[in-house]
């Protein structure tokens, strides 16, 4: 019954319903946006960082994070490897053996990881053919090697041009080798591009001499989930005595701490947004009300208990605001998906610095429904929050004052 | 005309808890709003002035190839003649010439490539601030063998202290491979995590042993007496050494330098969507108000007040409330823009991260006066085009229907 009245006294002035709905709408829409282009923002930052390369999780030897070296590689069987790939949101494993360097080529010389991979199973992570600029990619026995673009525009080397490497072998073992370029790529991130080059895994454990050992096994996740957790599945099915599951804010802290800090300053602009629209739902309702005194003075007097009133009051706040929601999320929902799609892409200074930064200059939105729903609550607590002003005028609510005009 | 001024201005304080609203609103909007970009562009301007005091300075040549692969073979073209002429200079403050060179520094936890920068130490603890940012250890005061000073980013990752030895693998101008080993001095840690992992610094004449040319400078740095002159400088000496590269610390590092633009960017667009949601508030209340005054409007229409006055009363109503507003808001956002500014905000909380981004933790705000300019200029326009709303709507009343609405 009163929900009844609720809803016709929601259609009978639309003006001023229509007034109401504008001001949560203007409300949500806002919120959504900002936040959907922030998070998009990140995301994007940690794909690029972590997602397209070291993997959001990550399995090593004990120790080897604090210090990697060749001798903290280790063996990995064929029954964890597959333990782990049954591990729900867990979509690949990929196993890679990394060291540092020092490289030369006529008179220069630069210090580089080299990182030995499987081609096929890299390219579950990245596409790599995508990135591939000159050249052919790699297959599993040659010795080739692909350099990042960084690299070779240091050395000025082509395809078809040699690099020497010298370095440290598994216990100790002199670890020497000339390898001539068969491909340039481009990582998308600045200090990739300047320290990376790739061989074949196997070629590369040779070149440590370390055979069958690897350094890093990187576990990729499907998008939206969890990597905490797939990090304590991991950790369930390994000796964690002697190996150590790192999540990508683990290996990571800056780009963590550093989302965290802008990720402080995006909920103050929304905390500042929030501040500013919830006056304006105030000041509408607090109209709204002063505008139907009158309204209820009539109705007490021919007997509606004020209870009732207040609670046909909260139904027609609830309608509004969910009306409002509703269509916020309605007129949103498109304009999120199409720069989810067609991501911004930024500019001149703006992009200049982001690249410095290591990070594409371009921000994809961010199309969960988790935005919407959580900011569509927080609108309706704060409408709910505002609906206190009328209910303490309904309260003191004397019907000869009221019917006055 | 004064009469309707004075009517409207009545009826802003007629239902006073609606004008207080408003305005709270507003000038919480303009003082959060303007806060905020002060904050960001204090972050900024740390940021730079850090970047130039660690790194940039103010205006470096080089051997125009050297930029990209830092050959140590890429040296200043007739070094003599060029330090001569800086010398001289009356645009410059101090200088330094120096030898960098790409080095792999290891110790028996690891290896990593590093800039290996050789200074004249006497000129440098003037010059940079590298001197003052030492944690742990001296800068240079000791004169015996081969000293280094190293970041605490890398001192971290190779597991280094004070006393302790690095060796550093090259290859020299010959196509030698050269081994030196380093004793560590001093560690430094600045606003640029990424630059102290990356970044270690010698004496030159330790280096100088390595190189056949014993003049060889691979980066020569200047500061002058006041920045905004670096240009000239570039100028001067571009023109004098076609064969050297001259960049001001912008064309080095043009993000830092364009930081301000983004920031006025920033600045626009942020505030447009504070001012949107504001103007919605403002015109949903005044729309409300006019409903509200149905009955008396239409009164006032029925006995005689024509449709331009109405449309001016309601008008002048919205107006009154923002001009309130604004200079409170403005003058709010001032005060504490100008205390902050003298005191700084500690953000060291979060300062990790910011770190990675070349930002100290200490911020002080800071909002050049013409910033305060344009949002008088946005708030005034946006609130003539919501004032028009409400006051299109109350010409549309019918007073002989709006005369008898409840």
């Amino acid at each position: 019954m009163l929900i009844k009245i609720a809803w016709r006294n929601v259609w009978r002035n639309k003006r001023r319903s229509f007034i109401t709905i504008a001001a949560i709408f203007i409300a949500i829409f806002l919120a959504i946006l900002m936040r959907s282009l922030q998070l998009g923002m990140y995301e994007n930052m940690i794909k690029n960082v972590v997602g397209s390369f070291s993997g959001y999780v990550q399995l090593h030897s004990k120790g080897y994070w604090e210090d990697k070296n060749i001798n903290n590689s280790f063996e990995v069987s064929e029954s964890v490897l597959n333990s782990i790939n049954k591990i729900e949101g867990v979509s690949n494993i990929i196993k890679r053996v990394q060291t540092g360097v020092l490289s030369s080529n006529n008179k220069l010389s630069k210090f580089l990881y080299v990182t030995g991979i499987e081609q096929e199973a890299e390219e579950k992570l990245t596409d790599w053919n995508k990135r591939l600029i000159d050249g052919t990619l790699l297959d599993d026995n040659g010795q080739s090697i692909i350099v990042a673009k960084g690299v070779a525009k240091y050395y000025d080397a082509k395809v078809g041009d040699s690099l020497i490497f010298i370095g440290q072998g598994y216990h100790g073992m002199q670890a020497v080798g000339i390898y001539p370029i068969q491909g340039v790529i481009d990582m998308k991130n600045p200090n990739l591009n300047n320290m990376s080059v790739f061989m074949s895994l196997k070629s590369a454990q040779d070149f440590v001499s370390a055979e069958n050992r690897i350094t890093n096994l990187v576990i990729d996740k499907e998008q939206y989930f969890d990597e905490v957790k797939i990090a304590e599945k991991v950790k369930s099915k390994i000796d964690i005595q002697s190996r150590d599951v790192m999540t990508w804010k683990e290996m990571t802290p800056q780009l963590d701490q550093l989302i965290e800090a802008d990720n402080a300053g995006g909920i103050l602009i929304i905390l500042i947004l929030y501040m500013i629209v919830s006056f304006g739902i105030f000041g509408t309702v607090l109209m709204m009300t002063q505008e139907r005194l009158y309204e209820f003075g009539v109705l007490i007097s021919i007997g509606m208990k004020k209870s009732k009133l207040m609670i046909t009051l909260i139904y027609e706040t609830i309608f509004l605001t969910f009306v409002g929601v509703l269509v916020g999320f309605v007129i949103s929902r498109p304009i999120v998906n199409y720069f989810h799609y067609n991501p911004l892409k930024l500019f001149r200074a703006a992009a200049d610095q982001l690249e410095s930064a290591g990070f594409e200059p371009v921000i994809p939105f961010m199309n969960t429904y988790d935005i919407p729903l959580v900011h569509g609550f927080i609108i309706i607590l704060i409408s709910l929050i505002t609906c206190i002003y009328p209910i303490i005028i309904i309260s003191k609510l004397q019907p000869i004052k009221a019917m006055k005009r | 005309m004064g009469t309707i001024i004075k009517i409207a201005w009545r009826n802003v304080w007629r239902n006073k808890l609606r004008s207080l609203i408003v305005i709270t609103s507003m000038v919480l909007g303009l003082w959060s709003g303007l806060f905020t970009v002060a904050m960001s562009r204090g972050i900024n301007e740390q940021r730079v002035k850090s970047a130039i005091d660690t790194y940039l300075h103010h205006v470096q040549i080089h051997n125009p190839s050297f930029e990209y692969n830092l050959d140590i073979n890429s040296v200043v073209e007739d070094p003599t003649s060029v330090l001569e002429e800086i010398e001289s200079n009356s645009l410059v403050k101090a200088f330094s010439s120096r030898i960098i060179i790409s080095v792999m520094a290891s110790t028996a936890h690891g290896a990593e490539g590093v800039k290996i920068i050789g200074v004249e130490s006497e000129k440098e603890t003037s010059f940079s601030d590298i001197s003052q940012n030492i944690v742990k250890g001296n800068y240079f005061s000791n004169t015996k063998s081969k000293p280094v000073i190293i970041g605490q980013k890398l001192a971290d990752n190779l597991k280094l202290d004070i006393k302790k030895k690095l060796s550093v693998t090259f290859v020299d101008d010959n196509g030698d491979i050269q081994r030196i080993k380093f004793k560590v001095e001093g560690i430094f840690n600045t606003a640029n995590s990424i630059y102290d992992g990356g970044n270690i610094f010698v004496k030159k004449e330790d280096l100088i042993d390595f190189f056949k040319n014993k003049y060889a400078t691979h980066e020569i740095a200047i500061l002058c007496n006041n920045i905004d002159d670096s240009n000239i400088l570039k100028e001067n000496l571009a023109g004098l050494f076609p064969n050297n590269k001259v960049e001001t610390w912008k064309d080095i590092s043009p993000e830092l330098g364009s930081v301000q633009e983004i920031m006025v960017w920033f600045f626009l667009i942020f505030m447009s969507i504070i001012l949107l949601a504001l103007s919605f508030g403002i015109v949903n209340i005044m729309l409300m108000a006019v409903l509200e005054r149905k009955r008396e409007l239409g009164m006032l229409m029925s006995v005689g007040l024509n449709k331009t006055k109405v449309f001016l009363m309601i008008l002048f109503e919205t107006i009154f409330i923002s001009c309130i507003s604004l200079p409170l808001g403005i003058l709010l956002s001032y005060l504490m823009i100008s205390y902050y500014g003298q005191v700084g905000i500690d953000l060291s909380i979060v300062s990790k991260g910011l770190e990675a981004f070349g930002m100290k933790s200490m911020v002080f705000t800071d909002l050049p006066i013409d910033y305060y300019f344009r949002i008088t200029i946005l708030t005034l326009f946006v609130t003539l085009i919501s004032s028009l709303f409400p006051a299109r709507r109350a010409l549309k009343l019918d007073p002989a229907e709006a005369i008898r609405s409840l």
